[in-house]
């Protein structure tokens, strides 16, 4: 089966001041149809870039390749093909909570009246029916995210691209909204990346979780999550799980060790370089 | 040269008790009883200052002449204005995309706030002759600039991620334009006109004391010439309730329009 | 990053400021294109338009009376502007002394200010006359007006939490103010006198427009009722410069007093 997207050895390299800071380096990773990915790394690592990349917004570095259903396409091809939520939810305070969640099929070419009409028939399923009609000021922090990835579930794409979406939420809140999106997925089938600094969330969605090393950031470890779904709550305290988790750790922990050492010689400069 | 570098600055709201306009009100009523009180107790030559009774009475006595005037002013007022807005907010839209543009041309836009403007009035009405024109054109001018300066400043406040995020959305220049840059910008502009309504209705007025047949700015003038004082006096009171009245219009628009904005 | 050498940075700054200048400087020679080619494509008359090298021979030949006029509507508004901001701050710290007197009097001074001032410019005329004192004594009432209002929001914005702090530590309501709330309130007044310069300068010109003896808003005047067009860009132009003069003296010393 060809792999929905490809990237192949994909880099990039940002200009600061007189310096260059490599933020990915030699990416490959590929994507199946219908595979729910996660993506954990340290802060920093270049995941956002790397997403940033996979949404067409920032061209890699040549020599990298992306492909999509085997074409090897240009970056701002991508623009327009991949329904992305990036890490702040981003809603316009102006716009209702219905007209938020059609924002992106708006843009798209739907006509108004029809995605609004689609929009109230899945507000049950987003779990924000009687509040179509609220503004993101008057939301908690669980719903307004949950408004932002209804947009991106609303931009008919067969690839979803989430960078921390439930970064910013409490422990109680964001275990609710990780079963509630495996519901949600499960109900339509798409594509995901999931990027996310927490292990235990990468396992509890993943098929596959993907562990990117610390700056400059590439696919340092690929491990399959063979649990199977659909996955309750009590799955994190299953002998697989923890056995997973272990692994992980280790994996993510010497990459943070290395970033917080970089961070280090960042703020204390080293003495061979005056 | 060192031109003001900030942008037209959010007028600080009025604090406390007054920016309430009920109590407003009050104090107008208020002052208005202790002036027709004062004026008769201590006897005051109406020459000097008539009470309120007195102008009220020359009020209603030349009300024909005086909507005339007030119509012409405030139809002079909101023709400028309205191509003021229009003219700023089209420059300021392209400020922004043409970031040479800018650069060539903002720091004339800003240095023009620290300037009276409205000396080059003389010239305006030499060139546009004693008609409406004129005083539209200058009205135009004096608005133009803050609203063209605050438009800028309003779309460069959207964060670029937000127009990333609509761009993955396959969003072209025009939709971003609409759905996310100016709705932003909104906030910003509205403090502009804000400030812009009064720049229009002083554009107006003097715009009319360098020649025109009617309006308060003539009814003032005259008035003067006339040593005419409740007659002045009825042209003072005229311009501030038609120049609190298109400045409530517009607080009401913003209201309507940028709700979601804290300081309305 | 601290010990980076000084005449690098010294040369970032040059490159930054000729990055600043260059495109206005452009600007400024196409606009003066553009003036002197349509004059010549047009052919229009000085009375519609004057050459720049017209209104700058015409200013040099009347160097005495341009002088003699700017001194005038500068003493004017640098009279009532100093005047004005005294004025405005002695009430704003009237009014934060004794919130009761706020209560009483501001919605008047607001009442008051609603009407734009010009419009009392011909009632000032009548009453106080052509000379000075009229223009004087209205820019004291615009310039006093949004002092006030600027000084009140800045000697409320400061923190109670700190009001409170000092409070502890036995200060008085004196003490609170001038160590507290007027430093709080500096950069909130310096942009109320910043604004001011532009209403002193309006104010001056406008009234003299109705009526002086001298004076540059009274020489734009005088020159388009007498045709004499030339002469009204001049004064023109010389109002511009002496409000930006004063705007850049302002600014200057709002930086040097508020560097925080
Ligand atoms: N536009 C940019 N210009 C310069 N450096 C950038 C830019 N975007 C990201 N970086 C740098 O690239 C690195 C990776 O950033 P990011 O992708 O946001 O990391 P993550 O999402 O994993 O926390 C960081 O060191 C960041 O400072
Ligand atoms: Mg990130």
């Amino acid at each position: 089966m060809t792999p929905k997207i490809r990237l192949q050895n994909i880099s990039k390299r940002f200009a600061v001041g007189s310096n260059v800071v490599p933020a990915v380096e030699n990416v490959n990773l590929s994507l199946n149809s219908g595979d729910f990915v996660t993506l954990v790394g340290p802060s920093g690592c270049g995941k956002s870039t790397l997403f940033n990349i996979l949404v067409g917004l920032l061209a890699p570095d040549s020599g990298g390749e992306l492909h999509i259903d085997g074409k090897l396409v240009a970056a701002d091809h991508l623009l327009g093909r991949v329904a992305f939520m990036p890490q702040r939810d981003m809603l316009m305070p102006w716009r209702t909570v219905l007209d938020n969640a059609i924002l992106a099929a708006e843009i798209d070419g739907v006509p108004r009246a029809a995605a609004r009409k689609r929009a109230l028939d899945s507000l049950d399923r987003f779990g924000l029916r009687g509040f179509e009609n609220h503004h993101p000021a008057q939301l908690s922090g669980g719903m307004r995210q949950r408004v932002a990835l209804m947009r991106t579930f609303m931009f008919d794409r067969d690839v979803m691209l989430l960078d921390e979406p439930f970064g910013a939420l409490d422990a109680l809140t964001r275990a609710m909204m990780q079963r509630w999106l495996l519901e949600v997925w499960e109900g339509a089938k798409r594509t995901v990346l999931f990027i996310t600094h927490d292990i235990d969330e990468a396992i509890f969605l993943g098929d596959r979780v993907l562990v990117m090393s610390a700056r400059p950031g590439h696919i340092k470890m690929e491990l399959p999550v063979p649990l199977p779904r659909p996955r309750a709550p009590d799955i994190i305290t299953s002998a697989p799980f923890v056995e997973l988790k272990r692994t992980l750790l280790a994996a993510v922990e010497d990459e943070s060790r290395k970033a917080f050492a970089a961070m280090n010689r960042e703020i204390l400069p080293d003495p061979a370089d005056a | 040269m060192s031109a003001p570098s900030a942008p037209v600055p959010a007028v600080p709201g009025v604090p406390g008790v007054a920016g309430n306009a009920a109590i407003q009100l009050i104090a107008l009523v208020v002052m208005l009883a202790a002036w027709e009180v004062a004026v008769r107790a201590l006897d005051v030559s109406p020459g000097k200052l008539p009470p309120p009774s007195a102008v009220f009475a020359t009020m209603w006595s030349g009300r024909v002449a005086l909507a005339g005037a007030v119509g012409t002013t405030l139809y002079e007022a909101l023709l400028g204005l309205a191509a003021g807005i229009v003219f700023g907010v089209l420059s300021g839209i392209s400020f922004s995309r043409f970031r040479l543009l800018e650069r060539m041309l903002l720091p004339y836009f800003v240095a023009s706030q620290a300037v009276p403007i409205i000396a080059f009035g003389a010239i305006i009405v030499m060139w546009f002759g004693n008609g409406v024109a004129s005083k539209a054109v200058i009205a135009t001018y004096l608005s133009f600039f803050p609203v063209a300066v605050n438009t800028l400043t309003g779309i460069r406040r959207v964060n670029p991620e937000e127009v990333g995020l609509l761009r993955t959305f396959g969003a072209g220049t025009m939709e971003i334009l609409w759905k996310l840059q100016l709705p932003t910008a909104l906030p910003s502009i509205f403090t502009a006109v804000r400030l812009a309504v009064g720049l229009a209705m002083v554009g107006a007025i003097v715009g009319e004391w360098f020649g025109a047949s009617q309006g308060l700015g003539v009814v003032l003038l005259t008035a003067m010439f006339d040593n005419h004082v409740e007659q002045l006096w009825a042209g003072i009171l005229l311009t501030g309730v038609t120049g609190t009245a298109l400045f409530a219009a517009v607080v009401l628009l913003q209201r309507k329009f940028v709700w979601w904005h804290a300081d309305g | 990053m601290s010990d980076m050498p000084a005449n690098k940075t010294g040369e970032g700054a040059w490159r930054r400021r000729y990055s600043l200048l260059w495109p206005p400087a452009l600007a400024a020679i196409l606009i003066l294109a553009a003036w002197e080619l349509s004059i010549w494509l047009f052919k229009l008359p000085n009375f519609v338009l004057p050459t720049p090298q017209e209104i700058l021979v015409a200013a040099i030949q009347d160097r005495g009376q341009v002088l003699h006029d700017t001194w005038a509507t500068l003493v004017e508004s640098l009279v009532g502007y100093v005047a004005g901001s005294v004025l405005g701050l002695g009430i704003a710290l009237l009014f934060v002394t004794f919130p009761r007197v706020e209560r009483a009097l501001l919605p008047a001074y607001v009442t008051i200010n609603s009407v734009p001032m010009v419009a009392y410019g011909p009632l000032a005329i009548i009453w106080l006359g052509i000379g000075a004192s009229s223009k004087i004594t209205l820019i004291i009432i615009a310039v006093s007006y949004s002092i006030l209002i600027n000084a009140l929001a800045g000697l409320r914005s400061c923190d109670p939490g700190a009001i409170s702090l000092l409070r502890t530590f036995g200060a008085s309501e004196r003490t609170i103010l001038l160590k507290l709330r007027l430093p709080a309130a500096m950069p909130a007044i310096f942009s109320g006198l910043r604004v001011a310069v532009v209403h002193a300068m309006i104010l001056a010109v406008v009234l003299e427009m109705l009526g002086a003896r001298e004076g540059l808003g009274w020489t734009v005047f005088k020159s388009t009722q007498m045709m004499d067009f030339v002469a009204a860009w001049v004064a023109v132009g010389a109002t511009v410069i002496v409000s930006l003069a004063i705007y850049s003296v302002v600014n200057w010393i709002g930086h040097k007093l508020v560097w925080w």
